[in-house]
């Protein structure tokens, strides 16, 4: 009887499973024949915008005092078409250096999604400001994460795993225009 | 708010302290740049990605504005290369103003604090701008003096408009019609596109 009841309960909760899982996944139209899904973490929601042909997702915490997240991709001529796997050592140290520009005293390390995409991961070291953003490019678009802690503390290794996550779950999906 | 003072303040001492200067001009020729020394594809239409490239025009050149598109993010443009002409249809925000010279170096990685430097800039005869990030992504941050050791006040995506009041040969001192903020911002991530470019906006401000 015991497993009879644990087998209802598991059949019944399934659609609720189901049901969490679809509200947090999204559906951003890029253009007529891309769009990207994005899994928003629990305990974020999404505020979507445009600007002229760049999108900038920011994902906003439902409680104070947790790290602010902005997704923002734009298609970029300089890597037309191609994804930052597919570039040589010295265009991927370009890439890396374009990464830093305009940071104060970056450090950057690499990572890789889940499917092993390079990330280039740029941390902040100034006195005065405190974030990290995680950079890609993914068939021709500029991919960035913006990590911003609530006050005055470095982004953590939770947080990074998070967000390297997030970007793990980002699915490209192409259409027929 | 000590913040907002600072930089009211410094406006302030600014302003009475510089020389005016001369504007800069937008004319119908405009330089591409890319962030990576690239070159740029000129497009049959202005969508992108597709399969529609008429040539690739290197960094450095020169093209002819011709009118931009309803949104201002594609200008159609005229290249001139070898004697043949084309005629199509680019990014603006491959499209600055004055000649990029070399490669732009984009290596900020010292870690020898820079302190403000204020005793170059000049006051300039108030023009507008938009904010060019050198990532196709991204966001330029608003600072409130002219270095990068120092505090960022906000942070300005792609295509949102300012109005310079002073700069030096490295930074602009800028003013957001918006918000009300002065600060500074570094020159290469500014550029004079023409009246209507698409305006962006203010991030965690």
């Amino acid at each position: 009887m015991k497993k009879f009841f644990a087998v209802l309960l598991a059949v019944l909760m399934l659609p609720v499973f189901a049901l969490a899982e679809e509200a947090q996944s999204v559906t951003v139209k890029v253009n007529d024949t891309l769009s990207i899904e994005v899994v928003i973490p629990d305990g974020y929601s999404l505020d979507q915008e445009w600007y002229g042909d760049m999108f900038y997702g920011q994902m906003n915490p439902d409680e104070e005092g947790k790290l602010l997240m902005v997704l923002s991709m734009g298609y970029s001529e300089e890597y037309a078409d191609r994804s930052i796997n597919d570039l040589s050592d010295e265009e991927l140290d370009t890439l890396i250096d374009v990464s830093m520009s305009d940071f104060a005293n970056p450090t950057h390390t690499l990572s890789e999604t889940a499917e092993g995409t390079k990330l280039i991961i740029v941390d902040e070291n100034s006195e005065y400001d405190e974030y990290a953003e995680i950079f890609t490019v993914y068939q021709g678009y500029f991919i960035g994460l913006l990590l911003e802690p609530a006050g005055d503390v470095q982004v953590s290794q939770e947080e990074l795993d998070m967000a390297v996550q997030f970007l793990s779950d980002m699915q490209f999906v192409h259409t027929e225009a | 708010m000590t913040k907002r003072v600072l930089t009211a303040l410094m406006a302030v001492a600014l302003l009475c302290t510089m020389l005016p200067a001369m504007a800069l001009a937008n004319t119908g020729s405009m330089y591409v740049q890319t962030s990576n020394g690239g070159s740029v594809h000129l497009r049959r239409d202005p969508i992108a990605p597709a399969n529609n490239v008429l040539t690739e025009v290197p960094y450095g050149a020169v093209v002819d504005i011709l009118g931009y598109e309803s949104d201002r993010n594609w200008a159609h443009v005229a290249y001139t290369s070898g004697g043949r002409t084309w005629d199509g249809y680019m990014m603006t925000r491959y499209l600055v103003v004055q000649n990029p010279g070399g490669k732009k170096d984009t290596d900020n990685t010292s870690t020898t604090p820079q302190m403000p430097n204020f005793k170059n800039f000049k006051l300039v005869d108030p023009y507008e701008v938009v904010v060019r990030p050198s990532k196709p992504n991204g966001y330029v941050n608003f600072r409130w003096a002219p270095s990068y050791d120092c505090r960022v006040i906000m942070r300005c995506y792609a295509g949102y408009p300012l109005t310079v009041i002073a700069q030096d040969g490295s930074w602009a001192q800028v003013s957001d019609p918006q918000t009300g903020y002065v600060g500074f911002m570094n020159r290469s991530f500014l550029t004079t596109v023409g009246d209507g470019m698409s305006v962006g906006a203010v991030l965690n401000n």
